[in-house]
Order: C-alpha cells, then sequence, then structure tokens
C-alpha cells in the first residue's frame, strides 16, 4: 500500500505560557492520514485547531509533541517540501511586487529553471484567472485577486499535495464555482487535496473524506456517505387549512407550526404520512410541499459538537 | 541559491521603499549643505565637508539600518508574508541569511552613492579627489552592517518599537565602551566592575570601526588597522548572524 | 514573545535608561566639579559640557561636531576678533583664502590710515616688533570703542558692571566666550588645527602668553607635521620671554617639517649667526612679507620694515654724534 500523503501522529502543540496567561493547547493529540489522490476536507468551528494543524504540518509552527509526515518524509526536512503547494487563510503577498513578479520569487525558491519558470507562471495564472492583472503591483489588488494568486504560488511547482486553509473565504460565488472546478481538476490528475473549512457546504459539494475537529481534538473522521446517511430521518407537510379544520388532525398542538395561513408538520415514519395526506385532502387543505428531511453533514456537526 | 533569491527580493523590495529614498535624498542633500557649512568655517571648508560628508553617511546608514532592517523583518512577520517563504522548500537560516544579504546588498548601494556625492563634492570645492578617505568609508559600511545585524537579531525577538529602541541603544553603547573601559582603568573598582567589564565585552566597541577623524585630519595610523577593524566587525557580524539564525530556526511563526 | 513580556521589557528598559541617564548627570557635575583646572576659564557665560563628555555623546561624530563649535565660535566671536585688526590672523587667513580677506581688509583700510605714526618705541627693547602691532592694534580698538553703542544707564535686572561688561568693544571681553568653546574644540578633536592657531593668536594679543604656549605645545604633540606650531612656540619664547635658546629648538624643529617657509630656515640662521636683534625682527617682517599673497598685508609690512630700519638708522647717527 502507498504512504499516506499525510500523516500526522499524535500531534500536540501548546502555545508556551506567557506571562499572566495559561498555557494553550490548541492541538490535542491529533491522529490523521490521509490517502494519496484524496480530497480531504478538514472542519471545524473557527478557534478548532484546524489552522494550527496546517501550519504546524507546513512547518511554521513547531510541535510540542508527535510529527507530521508528508509521502512518508518528515515534514521538517526541506525535501518533504517540494511537492508540497500551500495556500494560507487570507494570504497577504508583498504589494510591491507584481503578480507575475512574486510567482517567479516563489519559482525560484523550488529552484525551477528558467523556461519551466515562464511556462508554469503563465500556466498558475491562466488556471486561477488572473493573466490580465499579472503586471499590476499586487498592492491594487482585492482580496478575491489576493486569493487568486495565493493558490497560483501554491500551484506553481506541480504540486502532489494542495494545502489549503480556508481556500473559498474570500471569494465571490463565481470564484467558489470556479475553485471547485479547479480542486475537481487536480483531483483528476492524482492530485492530494487537503483543505480546510468552517464552511460545510464547500465540504459537501467537493470532499472525498471528512475530518471534524473541535477544540484540538479530531471528533470524527470518515467517508462522507458513511457520515450521512442516506436513510430519510423525518417528512416535512407543508399545507394551507384552517386551524380549526387543522385541530382535526389529531396532532398535539406543540408539533404543529403555523406560518400565517401555512401549517407545517414533521412527521417520523411513512405510515403516518400517507395517513395524514390522505386526511388534509379529506378536509379540503391545499398541500404545498412534502420534503424529506436527510441527515446533513451540518446535523453531524451539530451533534458530535453539540452533544 | 534560495540564499540569492531572497537577497535580491529584499534588495527589490527596499530600493522600491518610499522611506529609504527619502533618506537617501536626505543624506545626499546635507553632504551638499555640507559646502555652505564649510563657506562659513574660514578656510575650513573641505575638512568640514569631509567631516560633515562622512558622518551624514554613518548616522543615516544607521537610519537605513533601523528603519529598514527592521521593518523588513517584522513587515514579514506581523504582515504574514512569511508564511508563503517559510513554507516553501527552503531552512529557516537562509531566510534569515538571504534577508541579511539583501539589506547589506541594498547598503552599499546606498553607502556608494552617498560617496559617490561626497566625492563629487569634494572634486569640485578642492579639486582633486581625496581617495584618503575611503578606508573610513568601508569602514563606516562595516559597522552599518554590524548595525543592521543587531538590528534583525532584535526584530526576530521583539517588537519592532523595541528593537528600534534596542538597536540605538547598541549604537550608543558601542561608542561609548572606550570610556566605560577608560572608566574601569581610571577609577578604583567599585565592586561592579564585573558588570562593566561585561558590558564592555559584549557590547561591538564600534569606535574600532570609527575612522572618520583619522581620515580627514591624516591622523598616522597603526599599521593594517583597517584589515583589523574589518576582521573584528566581520566576526561580530557572524555571531549575531548565527544567533538570529539560531532564534529564528525555532521559531513559531504565529 | 507576547505583549505583557513587551511591556515588562519597555518598562525594565526605561527603568535601565533612567538610572543611566541618572548616573551621566550625576557624573557630569562630578567631573565639571573637578576638571576645572585644565580649562582655560573658570567662569564661562555660555553653559557647555565637558569636552569627554561632549566626546561621549557625539557617538563617534566627535569630528563633525568640533566643525560645529567652530562654526559657531566663527559666526559668533571669529567676525569680531578679525575685526579687531588681528595681523597674525590676517596672516593665516591670507595664506588660504585671498578673496574672503580682501573682503575683510577693505573694512580695515578705514582704520589703516591712523596706523602710521609708532610713538612709544623703545630701542632695543626685545618685544618691538609685537609692541608695534599692539600698538597700532590698541588704535584700532579706540576707534572702534568710539564708534560702538555706547551703554544705557540702566538696564533691568543687569548691574551697572555687566552693562558696561556687555558694551565693552574689545577682544579682552571676548576672551571669556572663546575660550570654553576652543578648548571643547581642541579636546574633542586634537588633530584640528586652525583652533589651536586662533586660540594663540588671540591669546598673543590679550596676553595671556603661558596658556598660548600650554595650547601650541599641545597642538604640536598631536600635530607634528604642521611646521607653525613650533614657529610660533619659537616666536613666542623669542618675542616674549626672551629665550632664544629654547626659540632656536623650536625653529630647529620646525625648519625639518616638510612644508616650511623658506623664512624660518633664514630666521634660524639668523639666531645661529647670533645676529643683533633687530636683524632678526627684519629677516622675520621680510619672511612674512614674502610669504604672503596679498598686496596690502605686504604694505603694511614694509611700512613696518621701512619704520624699523629709519629707526636704525636713528640709533645709528645718535650712536654717531658722541
Amino acid at each position: 500500500m502507498a504512504v499516506p500523503a499525510v500523516k500526522i501522529d499524535h500531534l500536540t502543540k501548546i502555545y508556551s505560557a506567557d506571562l499572566g496567561k495559561k498555557p494553550m493547547c490548541a492541538v490535542d493529540d491529533l491522529n490523521l492520514e490521509v490517502e494519496q489522490g484524496e480530497v480531504f476536507a478538514f472542519l471545524g468551528p473557527n478557534g478548532a485547531g484546524k489552522t494550527t494543524t496546517i501550519k504546524t504540518m507546513m512547518r511554521l509552527l513547531f510541535p510540542t509533541r508527535g510529527f507530521v509526515e508528508i509521502f512518508g518524509i518528515p515534514n521538517l526536512s526541506v525535501k518533504a517540501m517540494r511537492s508540497v503547494g500551500f495556500l494560507p487563510e487570507q494570504p497577504q503577498i508583498y504589494g510591491y511586487l507584481t503578480g507575475r513578479e512574486f510567482l517567479d520569487f516563489t519559482a525560484r525558491l523550488f529552484r525551477l529553471d528558467r523556461s519551466t519558470r515562464k511556462k508554469r507562471i503563465d500556466d498558475c495564472l491562466e488556471q486561477v484567472g488572473l493573466i490580465k492583472r499579472a503586471d499590476g503591483l499586487i498592492r491594487g489588488y482585492s482580496r478575491g485577486m489576493m486569493q487568486r494568486l495565493g493558490l497560483a504560488q501554491a500551484l506553481i511547482n506541480d504540486p502532489e499535495l494542495l494545502v489549503l486553509d480556508e481556500p473559498m473565504s474570500n471569494l465571490d460565488p463565481v470564484g467558489r464555482k470556479e475553485f471547485r472546478d479547479l480542486i475537481l481538476e487536480l483531483k483528476d490528475k492524482g492530485k492530494t487535496l487537503f483543505f480546510s473549512s468552517h464552511i460545510l457546504s464547500d465540504a459537501e459539494m467537493i470532499a472525498d473524506r471528512v475530518g471534524i475537529v473541535n477544540q484540538g481534538r479530531l471528533v470524527n473522521t470518515g467517508k462522507l456517505r458513511d457520515l450521512i446517511e442516506a436513510q430519510i430521518r423525518s417528512i416535512e407537510i407543508t399545507f394551507i387549512m384552517t386551524p380549526d379544520k387543522t385541530a382535526k388532525l389529531g396532532f398535539e398542538q406543540a408539533n404543529i407550526v403555523q406560518q400565517d395561513e401555512h401549517m407545517l408538520v414533521r412527521l417520523e415514519n411513512d405510515a403516518d404520512v400517507q395517513r395524514t395526506i390522505g386526511d388534509i385532502m379529506r378536509l379540503d387543505g391545499r398541500i404545498v410541499s412534502v420534503v424529506p428531511q436527510k441527515r446533513t453533514l451540518e446535523d453531524i456537526f451539530m451533534t458530535e459538537l453539540g452533544g | 541559491m534560495s540564499v540569492l533569491t531572497i537577497a535580491m527580493n529584499t534588495f527589490r523590495e527596499s530600493i522600491r521603499n518610499r522611506v529609504m529614498i527619502n533618506i537617501l535624498l536626505f543624506a545626499v542633500g546635507l553632504i551638499l549643505l555640507s559646502i555652505v557649512l564649510g563657506e562659513w568655517s574660514l578656510g575650513e571648508q573641505i575638512k568640514v565637508i569631509k567631516d560633515f560628508g562622512l558622518s551624514a553617511m554613518s548616522i543615516f546608514g544607521l537610519l537605513i539600518a533601523i528603519f529598514i532592517g527592521i521593518r523588513l523583518m517584522v513587515q514579514e512577520l506581523e504582515q504574514r508574508t512569511i508564511y508563503l517563504i517559510a513554507s516553501k522548500p527552503i531552512r529557516r537560516w537562509e531566510i534569515v541569511l538571504g534577508k541579511y544579504s539583501g539589506l547589506a546588498l541594498t547598503l552599499i548601494v546606498n553607502v556608494i552613492l552617498m560617496a559617490v556625492t561626497l566625492l563629487v563634492v569634494n572634486l569640485i570645492i578642492e579639486g582633486r579627489i581625496d581617495l584618503g578617505l575611503l578606508p573610513a568609508v568601508f569602514l563606516i559600511y562595516i559597522e552599518i552592517l554590524l548595525i543592521v545585524a543587531f538590528a534583525l537579531f532584535f526584530s526576530s525577538l521583539m517588537s519592532p518599537q523595541l528593537s528600534a529602541l534596542a538597536t540605538l541603544i547598541l549604537y550608543m553603547l558601542g561608542h561609548l565602551t572606550n570610556f566605560l573601559y577608560e572608566y574601569i582603568r581610571v577609577f578604583p573598582d567599585k565592586g561592579f566592575h564585573w558588570l562593566l567589564k561585561g558590558i564592555y565585552y559584549i557590547v561591538p566597541n564600534l569606535e574600532k570601526l570609527n575612522l572618520k577623524m583619522a581620515v580627514v585630519d591624516h591622523v598616522p595610523q597603526p599599521p593594517h588597522v583597517v584589515a583589523w577593524a574589518t576582521a573584528y566587525g566581520l566576526c561580530y557580524i557572524v555571531i549575531v548572524l548565527i544567533l538570529t539564525a539560531a532564534v529564528f530556526n525555532k521559531k513559531d511563526l504565529k | 514573545m507576547n505583549e505583557t513580556v513587551q511591556k515588562y521589557i519597555i518598562r525594565i528598559l526605561f527603568v535601565v535608561l533612567i538610572l543611566t541617564l541618572c548616573v551621566i548627570v550625576y557624573h557630569t557635575q562630578t567631573v565639571l566639579d573637578q576638571d576645572r583646572e585644565v580649562q582655560f576659564v573658570n567662569r564661562s557665560p555660555i553653559f557647555l559640557p565637558n569636552a569627554k563628555i561632549l566626546s561621549a555623546l557625539s557617538m563617534g561624530h566627535a569630528s563633525s561636531l568640533a566643525d560645529m563649535f567652530w562654526i559657531r565660535s566663527v559666526l559668533y566671536f571669529g567676525r569680531r576678533v578679525m575685526d579687531d585688526e588681528n595681523i597674525y590672523f590676517l596672516y593665516e587667513l591670507y595664506d588660504g583664502d585671498s578673496e574672503k580677506i580682501a573682503a575683510v581688509a577693505d573694512h580695515h583700510h578705514h582704520f589703516h590710515s591712523h596706523g602710521e605714526n609708532y610713538t612709544e618705541h623703545s630701542h632695543g627693547h626685545q618685544d618691538d616688533v609685537h609692541h608695534q602691532l599692539s600698538t597700532e592694534y590698541l588704535q584700532v580698538l579706540d576707534s572702534l570703542r568710539a564708534s560702538a553703542p555706547q551703554p544705557p544707564d540702566t538696564i533691568p535686572f543687569l548691574d551697572h558692571a555687566t552693562v558696561q561688561r556687555l558694551f565693552e568693544f574689545k577682544s579682552r571681553g571676548l576672551m571669556n566666550d572663546v575660550f570654553p568653546l576652543m578648548d571643547r574644540l581642541i579636546r574633542l578633536n586634537p588633530y584640528f588645527q586652525i583652533p589651536y592657531l586662533f586660540s594663540v593668536y588671540v591669546m598673543m594679543e590679550t596676553g595671556e602668553i603661558d596658556w598660548a604656549i600650554r595650547v601650541l605645545k599641545r597642538g604640536f604633540e598631536y600635530n607634528r607635521n604642521n611646521w607653525k606650531f613650533p614657529f610660533y612656540l619659537g616666536y613666542i619664547y623669542w618675542v616674549y620671554k626672551g629665550d632664544i635658546d629654547t626659540t632656536y629648538d623650536y625653529l630647529l624643529q620646525a625648519v625639518n617639517i616638510p612644508d616650511c617657509k623658506p623664512f624660518v630656515g633664514e630666521l634660524l640662521i639668523g639666531f645661529s649667526g647670533q645676529m643683533n636683534r633687530h636683524n632678526v625682527t627684519e629677516l622675520y617682517l621680510r619672511g612674512l612679507m614674502d610669504s604672503a599673497e596679498n598686496d596690502q598685508v605686504k604694505d603694511r609690512i614694509s611700512k613696518l620694515l621701512s619704520q624699523i630700519h629709519s629707526e636704525d638708522q636713528e640709533l645709528e647717527n645718535r650712536q654717531d654724534e658722541p
């Protein structure tokens, strides 16, 4: 079996105690493996330890305990970083350079030769849709453009593993769509993607597998299909009927939600649904919608973190 | 290779920096102003121009060292642009050395520009170029390099304001240690001389890199004084850079 | 490192800074109190810290600081001392920049016509040259004093003596102001030559000969390559002290320095040839005249020479009579 693209082993990061402050444990004994070719979403609310974990992976921070391996190589060695592209959260880039100059600078750090540099810069600019503004000073870039340039520099070395911290946060809806397409394209090329997000819909659409982290601990991890149960948990029926007729349906008042003339009732099993629809029709009510309620990532999030 | 890349980028950053251009213009202006001051000095114009020119180089070199040296490092850390560098296949010490080399390159360009201004003024007023000033200019450069190394060291440890203050104090102490030494020699031991001696040997003796008076007034110097002073300065620089790299190597880039 | 640590460090640094400043203040005071004997004057109307402290404060820019003091001295006092028609100083300036001196000399021209009749001449007196010069100088001073603004009877806050002193127009009154500056200057940068010479010219005028010798000796100690230091030392020992042996020693040192003017050599030959003093004086003035580049100075020296010459003739005639 191939080595995992990322292996995080008993990672613990405690920010040392400064004067008058308690030591803060940002990541607590976190174990995680990401297979090659996988799109892995690292999810959790703000302050859960996502960024700390990613920064430790990228050796911006040093672990208190534990270690990280990238394709089987300890991440503290320079070699491990050759095949990695990294986009930090809200990237900040030298304002005094143009986009192209900055990409050239990063390409040089990967020791690409002149012709490769030129080709890669153009390719990356094209990929993130920044080719038109490439020769403008970064000082004049919007947040979205900065995000795109950040992505371009992460792609400059044609990395096998792409680590992205909150990649969608500064993008507009069109940007998000383009970004999702790009990730799927990279996935098709066999790249491994590791990205963090606090927005669940991002992950739902593109991730193969998710890890949920809270208060520095990995709470749950698994295939999306495993986590999101296919079964229907409940069905919501919305209908229009007078309140006195609604009372004849035989539900307790508390189970019926009234919004203007709309009535809403949530039912747990099929038999009840069939019976209720029949009753409503009989009483001259009008059915507006019947919606099956699935267990979503959101729900998982809520149960895992709350419960 | 990575060091060179970082160095060239640092150089590009500083020459695109308005603060530095302003400081440089001011220095050149002051050298030109010394012509006027020299006019008032009754026949000592050339001496005044040389003295003031060399002093301007040293003082504005210090300012550039403090403003640019500390700014570069602190900006990198505070604005988090460092994330994009440190996550590349590059060692931390390569970043430190690259930054430092870039600054050294920036400063040598500055020093050369100021020196050329001074020599041109010298040529216009005196009718000849006094190449005897060059050893002093060279040692001014070494002094500035040493200050920048300390500025980088401090700014890898503390906030920019604190770093600037520490660098300034170091500059002052560096010029005062001679007096400290004299004090230790002249006054009987009052019990705290170990402290003064400690300061004397830890703080670089910047007066050893000061040949300004010597070259302008043609004071005979012991042989190889420039070589010894250069060796002294360079050793100090290497020590400070190693310490900076060591601090930076273990630094969490929060 | 977080903000709290920084705050602590800033506080500690400030405490250290303040304590250091306290030590410096204390030390300044102590040194100022003790170091009097090496200074030119005890009481100065201008406050200036001790030269050593200035040097420390200059942070390696002592030479530039000395230049600033020099410019300040020139701007505040130099002009007035120059106005006092100081022949030594004029000569010094002539050697440097003739255009500037021409302007000064023009200014002096007005007084020049008065300076021709040298009265109280005692022949064979050892300082006849100096005497002649200072007589002329006193006359200039008199006329300057006459043209100076008159002091008001009273000025609030100031006693009568101070008012008088403020309006007194003569070099001696300036010395209290000039010397502290010169003192700092030559200590800040002992290789800066003109302040020594400037001080010495002024001291020769005001008669502070022992100080002039001390200043010249210190200057010579640091500047072995300038013939003017041994030359003026020799000159002072000759004119003011009558010490021919010492004069001879110093002139010998002067001629051994490259760039030394030829007249110093002639003067030395004069002394070694046991010439009588008047001839040596003549030799000195001739040398002074030859090396001067300005015609007005030459004129004045030649007038002095002819004066001496006619007095010599008179003396010879008188000696012939009996």
